[in-house]
């Protein structure tokens, strides 16, 4: 009788905490950020730099800038798969089947900016292994960077993430070394600004396009300008980046809050 | 008034905003494109009609309503009318298309120009913008790899009364112009790209060159579309 009133208390306390287990778990699914692609939103915030001089600091992209892919219509909250793949895509050029069957190059070296068969399938196949829209909308970063890497790993490849933090400061010098060793970052980026940067004889213009979602993207390059000005000096730096979107390739302004950035290498 | 009445029901029938909201956000997007609206709102007047006479009033209403209906503009989705459609990112989607441009333009017998560059290029892409809810056509984007000039191309067409969310880029971007072929070229070079935007025969192009930045290359081509057609 002992015994078993032992067990049964045994029995009654899993019971009792196994809910709460449960809630804990979902809660903790829900708290995490999930990123969904959001849509570009025209803002009107072009603004002229008047400048009196300008010097072009440093202007500097991984070999051949990087793959620019964009939704395919059914993958809805997609730009995790998206963004997979244009690391991918990249990777492929270095990493032989990386994309079975596939090459993401030109022979010039040019990346292909768009497929009707293999890159379809390779967001398709990413989009699964990300868990998107399992949950709740979109990705988490842990569904992310598991899913990619094991898509990776399932092609006979190591991938591995270095973290260059978060916030309005990210490791910028990281990052720079990470892009002139030729490798990709990701970004994970809250609603923010894109910028289109064009020069001009005395003046640049720099018009800003807003993604209304979190959203994650793929950074390739740098670009430091530093204007001398009536009024002083001025000096703008950019990630370049490969969007996923309806604008493929944009300027992302440094010291936009970041959620996370990661450096992903293959070997 | 009886003209916006009916624009505004085949709108709201298509789930989107009233022309009113649909003007207002042109005007405020595209300040320089958007002609200037009829300022003049469609007023419902509530009258009492007395039993007798408003048999009268209605039978009086059907003979000149009828025939009117009749002579209305057909406005389409796709912007066969000639008000102004916009269509944001989310309400369209972009589907690959079993014909080329020049095969499109040809079926449908319009007026399109195209690039004829199919037996040049190593890759050509053709993809349709599709409304989601009443799968009208658009607009059409064909893009191209040339591998003698290294050079990706990208060209979309819409008809001129016709505006697409994720095209707006041009819009804001392309602030300076030339005339080619006596056509009205507004264009800019962006850093890793050049683009520019005309229209011509009622439709409006859009070209992008990856990595572009001669803006002289943008008028060649642009030659090149409107000696095509």
């Amino acid at each position: 009788m002992k015994n078993f009133n032992k067990r049964l208390r045994a029995v009654l306390f899993v019971l009792l905490c196994v809910p709460f287990c449960g809630a804990w778990t979902v809660a903790a699914e829900q708290t995490e950020t999930r990123y969904t692609g959001g849509e570009l939103i025209s803002t009107y915030a072009s603004e002229t730099i008047s400048y009196v001089s300008k010097q072009v600091v440093e202007d500097i992209a991984t070999a051949n800038n990087a793959p620019y892919y964009s939704a395919v219509g059914d993958l809805s909250n997609g730009c995790g798969a998206i963004a997979g793949a244009v690391i991918v895509g990249f990777y492929d050029k270095y990493y032989s089947n990386l994309i079975a069957g596939w090459d993401s190059y030109y022979s010039t070296g040019r990346y292909k900016g768009k497929d009707t068969v293999y890159v379809p399938a390779l967001m398709h196949d990413l989009f699964a292994r990300m868990n998107t829209n399992q949950v709740q909308p979109g990705v988490s970063e842990n569904d992310f960077k598991t899913g990619l890497k094991a898509y990776v790993n399932n092609q006979g490849y190591n991938l591995t993430y270095s973290s260059l933090g978060s916030g309005n400061s990210f490791n910028y010098t990281a990052f720079k070394t990470a892009i002139n060793n030729n490798e990709v970052v990701a970004l994970f980026v809250q609603p923010s600004n894109l910028y289109a940067l064009s020069p001009s004889n005395n003046q640049d213009l720099l018009v800003s396009t807003s993604i209304s979602g979190n959203h994650i993207m793929v950074a390739y390059g740098y670009y430091e300008v530093k204007y001398t000005l009536s009024s002083g000096i001025r000096t703008d730096k950019y990630l370049r980046v490969a969007t996923g979107l309806a604008v493929s390739t944009a300027f992302y302004k440094i010291g936009s809050y970041v959620d996370a950035t990661y450096t992903v290498k293959i070997s | 008034m009886r003209q916006e009445r009916k624009l505004e029901k085949a709108i709201q029938r298509d789930g989107e905003q009233s022309q009113s909201d649909i003007l207002d956000e042109l005007k405020r997007r595209y300040p320089q494109y958007t002609k200037q609206a009829d300022s003049k709102q469609a007023t419902v007047k509530k009258r009492r009609i007395a039993v007798f006479s408003s048999l009268a009033a209605v039978a009086a209403c059907l003979a000149i309503i009828l025939p009117c209906s009749l002579l209305l503009p057909n406005h389409q989705p796709n912007g066969g009318g000639s008000e102004n459609y916009y269509c944001a990112i989310g309400q369209y989607e972009k589907i690959a298309s079993e014909y080329t441009l020049r095969e499109y333009s040809e079926i449908h017998n319009s007026n399109i120009s195209y690039f004829d560059w199919y037996d040049t290029a190593e890759d050509c892409f053709t993809e349709c913008f599709i409304r989601i809810k009443s799968k009208k056509t658009l607009g059409i984007q064909e893009s191209a790899y040339n591998p003698e000039t290294d050079e990706f191309i990208e060209l979309s067409v819409t008809k001129s009364n016709v505006y697409l969310g994720g095209l707006e880029s041009y819009f804001q971007s392309c602030v300076n112009e030339q005339v080619v072929f006596n056509c009205l070229v507004r264009w800019n070079v962006i850093i890793d790209y050049s683009i520019c935007i005309f229209e011509h025969n009622g439709y409006r192009y859009f070209i992008k060159i990856d990595g572009g930045q001669d803006e002289n290359r943008l008028f060649e081509l642009v030659e090149d579309l409107l000696q095509n057609k």
